[in-house]
């Protein structure tokens, strides 16, 4: 059985904490365990504080969607905004075993989101907007 | 956000975030670490017994800050770190960095040890 579950927020650093709530929700009625939750719970608030502040630089009039479903054995969220596009793959990823004095500071909320979702998809389109999959398998634990 | 002097020596200072340490959180941290700079005061304990989650943005602000202050001479030294957070620590490499204890008082007492090997 597929189940869906939607949220639409303006893109306010204040609405972080009704979009974790959101998603408590859902793992609750998903029946994910702690760790799932927590991945999710993670990774979501990673990549909507991104929207806000990169996407939309900051303004908080734009929309964010978020979009919930089960397809098999993963919880697949979709993020969909219409601000500015960016390629990830021009984010540095940090080294995190490397020293203090070699750490770089930028970089970690993609890389949390890529270690704790089984993957992590963006889609850029001129029209529709831009687009985030992230998929978690149910039955894995992450962390 | 709550500050006061440690209960063990007084030029330690204990910083007590709350809640969610998201995004929107992390100004009010990094003016937290501003405002004990601007009193000189180099040894800072963060007792995350009050807060529920932290995100990318305040893990930066605490790596950036670690940094500053063992540059200065001091340290930052953590401390009651709720599951969650001490998950997010763990997932972005920065127990290594940090030395994290159970308690305040421990904290307390590792700026009173002989300085040992720092990463």
């Amino acid at each position: 059985m597929t189940s869906e579950f939607k949220l639409s927020v303006t893109s306010n650093m204040k609405n972080l904490t009704a979009i974790s709530d959101f998603i408590t929700s859902v793992a609750k009625k998903l029946g994910l365990d702690d760790d799932q939750t927590f991945a999710l719970q993670m990774a979501v608030d990673e990549a909507c504080a991104n929207v806000i502040e990169h996407a939309y630089g900051g303004q908080t009039n734009g929309t964010i969607s978020i979009h919930c479903q089960t397809l098999n054995d993963d919880v697949v969220v979709t993020i969909h905004d219409h601000g500015r596009p960016f390629d990830p793959q021009s984010v540095p990823r940090p080294d995190i075993t490397a020293p203090l004095e070699k750490r770089q500071n930028g970089g970690l909320g993609l890389y949390l989101m890529e270690k704790l979702m089984d993957s992590v998809e963006w889609a850029f389109d001129a029209e529709k907007g831009n687009t985030l999959t992230l998929r978690k398998r149910r039955e894995e634990s992450a962390v | 956000m709550k500050s006061r002097p440690s209960d063990h020596i007084a030029d330690v200072f204990v910083l007590l975030p709350e809640g969610r340490l998201d995004a929107r959180a992390a100004p009010e941290l990094e003016d937290a670490f501003a405002t004990l700079e601007a009193q000189d005061l180099q040894r800072v304990i963060v007792d995350f017994s009050q807060s529920s989650y932290i995100s990318s943005s305040c893990l930066r602000v605490m790596l950036i800050q670690i940094r500053k202050l063992r540059q200065a001479g001091g340290d930052v030294k953590l401390c009651c770190l709720p599951d969650k957070i001490d998950k997010a620590f763990r997932i972005a490499g920065l127990d290594a960095i940090f030395d994290i204890f159970p308690s305040e008082e421990q904290a307390v007492q590792a700026f009173l040890a002989p300085p040992q090997e720092q990463a």
